[in-house]
C-alpha cells in the first residue's frame, strides 16, 4: 500500500439510523407510561395459617381499626395484652397520613421484630384511605398484613 | 441577467457577478454528521427500553375505573383479575351482583384446581388480583373479601398504580 493511498473509512451510518428508528417507533407503541403494582394482604378471618400464627407465637401485633370518622386507632398487642394504643385523626390536610406513618416508625424503632398488622375498616371508610394505611405499613417493613372482613 | 446591465459595469457589480461564477464551478458537497444523531436515537432507545413492558395484557384497566396509587409495591404476576367500580363487580365486561360471587369464584377455582398449565403453581391458585375504583367504601369491598376467603382465595393482590 503506498503512503499516498487514502485510508480513511467512512462507515455508512443510514442503516443504523433506519434500525434505531424502527427501534423508538416500535418502543413508543410498546411502553407503558404508568406502572402497575400490586399490594398483597391475606384474609384475617378464617384463614388458619393467619390463626396458627396469632395462637402459636407470642409475637407482637398491630391491630389498626380505621373509623368512618376519619380516625384510626393503632393497637398494639402482644397476645392478648395491649402494649400501646392511639388515636390518630386524619384530615384532608393530612391525607398522606404523616402522623399515622411517624406513629408506625416509632413503634418499629421499639419493636424491631415487629412485622404483623391486621386492618379492621368500618363500611364507609375509602378503599383509597385504606391503601394508604397499608402502602405506609408496608415502609416500614410490615408486610404480613391481613384485612378483615365486615 | 447582469451580464450588459449597468449594474455589473460598476465595481460592486462585477465583484459580485465574478463571486457568483466562482460559486457555480465550486463543486459543494454536504456530509450531514450522524454520529450526533446516532447518540441521541440511542439515549432515545435507552430510556424507551426502560419503560417498555412484556406484560401489557396485566396493565389493563376497564374503563372508568380510577386506581388508587402507592409508594411501595410488588410486581403484578399473571393471576385472575376481577375489578370493583360504583357500578358492581366486573369480570372483564361480564357485570356480577354479589349474590353470584360465590358461585363464580367457585367455579373458577374449581377450573384453576383442574388446571395443568404450567404458571397455575399452588400459590395461583390461592391468589386473586383486585382491581378497585379508589373511591369506593368499604362496604362494596367486603363482600368480595370475605367470597375469596369461602372459596379458598387467601392471598388478595389489590392493584395499585406506582407513584
Amino acid at each position: 500500500m503506498s503512503r499516498k493511498d487514502n485510508v480513511d473509512y467512512q462507515l455508512d451510518l443510514t442503516p443504523f439510523i433506519s434500525l434505531l428508528s424502527v427501534c423508538i417507533c416500535f418502543l413508543l407503541l410498546t411502553v407503558t407510561w404508568f406502572q402497575i403494582g400490586a399490594l398483597s394482604m391475606k384474609q384475617v378471618i378464617g384463614n388458619p395459617s393467619l390463626k396458627q400464627s396469632q395462637s402459636k407465637k407470642e409475637e407482637s401485633q398491630l391491630w389498626i381499626y380505621m373509623k368512618s370518622k376519619k380516625k384510626i386507632e393503632v393497637r398494639l398487642k402482644k397476645g392478648q395484652n395491649l402494649i400501646s394504643q392511639k388515636v390518630i385523626k386524619f384530615s384532608k390536610s393530612n391525607r398522606d397520613f404523616e402522623e399515622f406513618h411517624d406513629y408506625i416508625v416509632s413503634l418499629k424503632k421499639k419493636y424491631s421484630s415487629l412485622t404483623t398488622a391486621f386492618i379492621l375498616p368500618e363500611a364507609s371508610v375509602i378503599y383509597e384511605d385504606i391503601i394508604k394505611v397499608m402502602d405506609n405499613l408496608r415502609q416500614e417493613g410490615l408486610f404480613d398484613m391481613g384485612l378483615a372482613p365486615l | 441577467m447582469y451580464k450588459n446591465s449597468i449594474f455589473q459595469k460598476t465595481t460592486f457589480g462585477r465583484f459580485l457577478y465574478s463571486k457568483r461564477k466562482a460559486l457555480k464551478k465550486r463543486r459543494v458537497v454536504g456530509t450531514l454528521m450522524l454520529t450526533s444523531l446516532i447518540d441521541a436515537f440511542s439515549i432515545l432507545v435507552v430510556y424507551l427500553l426502560m419503560f417498555f413492558s412484556d406484560t401489557s395484557e396485566l396493565n389493563y384497566i376497564s374503563d372508568g375505573l380510577e386506581l388508587p396509587k402507592a409508594r411501595l409495591i410488588e410486581r403484578l404476576d399473571r393471576y385472575f383479575i376481577l375489578s370493583v367500580k360504583k357500578e358492581g363487580y366486573f369480570v372483564e365486561d361480564k357485570k356480577l351482583s354479589s349474590d353470584e360471587l360465590v358461585s363464580y369464584l367457585f367455579s373458577l377455582k374449581k377450573k384453576l384446581e383442574q388446571s395443568q398449565l404450567s404458571y397455575t403453581s399452588k400459590d395461583h391458585k390461592q391468589t386473586i388480583t383486585i382491581q378497585a375504583d379508589k373511591s369506593i367504601s368499604y362496604k362494596k369491598l367486603s363482600p368480595l373479601i370475605q367470597a375469596c376467603s369461602q372459596v379458598g382465595f387467601s392471598h388478595i393482590k389489590f392493584a395499585v398504580l406506582g407513584e
